[in-house]
């Protein structure tokens, strides 16, 4: 297949072509694919991004021992993938393993340009903040509030994710967002939010 | 400005703040799936399907000893249904050609026997 055809297939079509052997087609499944799940990861494990990769990098090994067997059309490659990395990230959480690491210290760069010293500082503040509030949120909570708010995935895909329904994901994400508002109350001066 | 919006303020933050892999790590995941990877199929050649009537004379020709045999067969048929229908006449040249005319015979005259024994 054409270069440009790959690059337009979509992500079981991909799939399918590198279980035939295509390796364009697992260099682009890698560059589509791991930047979700490592920024899915790193905000579930409080911003640690060596564990982060680590998550990354297991969760698309299982994608592609997985690949021979896939069959198209019964769930999609992405909502796969953030469950695998979902139950990957749970299971380091619980083993109580992880290092230990101050909040914010290995943060992933920032994918736009590289701000100023000052306005790095209020960002990386802002980060540690919200690592801090989401690290004390129920595991579901977290999950929930993470992909419907930060990698913008639907209800109905994240319902599929947490293998629970649209409205039980309503809920999780209301009472997410309510507690997160609580956590991060009388804390506007030293985020940089200035009164209006 | 609320500290919902404050909250959407984060998660906006947040979004900007996307992890970008190292290259490390991309050079890792690709790894991982090459070693990983079914080896491709190989390339099967395609060929037409061979007809009835060949697969039944190749079926015909083993059966007499080969191609060669079955040839030989079929010429003698032909020779033979041949002679059985041509009239003699349209043999004479075959008959000449392979036997000598009788008056080219050298057969000695009775004259030259008695003169030969004295």
């Amino acid at each position: 297949m054409a270069f440009d055809a790959l690059i337009a297939a979509s992500d079981d079509d991909l799939l399918a072509l590198y279980a035939q052997g295509d390796r364009q087609a697992a260099r682009l499944l890698t560059e589509r694919l791991v930047p979700r799940v490592l920024g899915y990861a790193a905000r579930l494990l409080g911003g640690d991004r060596a564990e982060a990769e680590d998550v990354a990098q297991e969760a698309m090994l299982r994608l592609w021992k997985q690949a021979p067997d896939w069959r198209p059309g019964e769930a999609r490659v992405s909502t796969w993938l953030y469950r695998v990395a979902t139950n990957l990230c749970t299971d380091r959480l619980r083993s109580g393993a992880r290092r230990a690491r101050p909040m914010g210290d290995d943060l992933p760069d920032a994918a736009d340009e590289t701000p100023g010293v000052e306005a790095r500082m209020v960002q990386t503040a802002r980060m540690d903040a919200l690592n801090r509030a989401l690290a004390d949120l129920p595991e579901r909570q977290r999950e929930a509030v993470v992909m419907r708010h930060i990698e913008g995935l639907s209800n109905p895909e994240i319902a599929e994710i947490l293998g629970v329904g649209v409205e039980a994901v309503e809920s999780l994400t209301a009472r997410g967002k309510r507690a997160l508002t609580a956590a991060l109350k009388g804390q506007r001066d030293r985020l940089g939010y200035e009164e209006s | 400005m609320n500290d919902t919006d404050d909250l959407e303020l984060l998660f906006a933050a947040a979004r900007a703040d996307a992890p970008r892999p190292s290259p490390a790590l991309m050079a890792r995941v690709l790894a991982d799936a090459y070693d990983a990877q079914p080896a491709a199929p190989a390339p099967v050649a395609v060929t037409a399907p061979t007809p009835w009537w060949s697969r039944a004379m190749a079926a015909l020709s083993a059966s007499f000893g080969g191609g060669g045999v079955l040839a030989g067969l079929g010429t003698a048929a032909v020779a033979g249904v041949f002679l059985g229908y041509a009239s003699p006449n349209a043999a004479d040249w075959l008959s000449e050609a392979l036997t000598p005319a009788a008056d080219s015979l050298l057969m000695p005259s009775a004259a030259d026997l008695f003169l030969s024994e004295g």
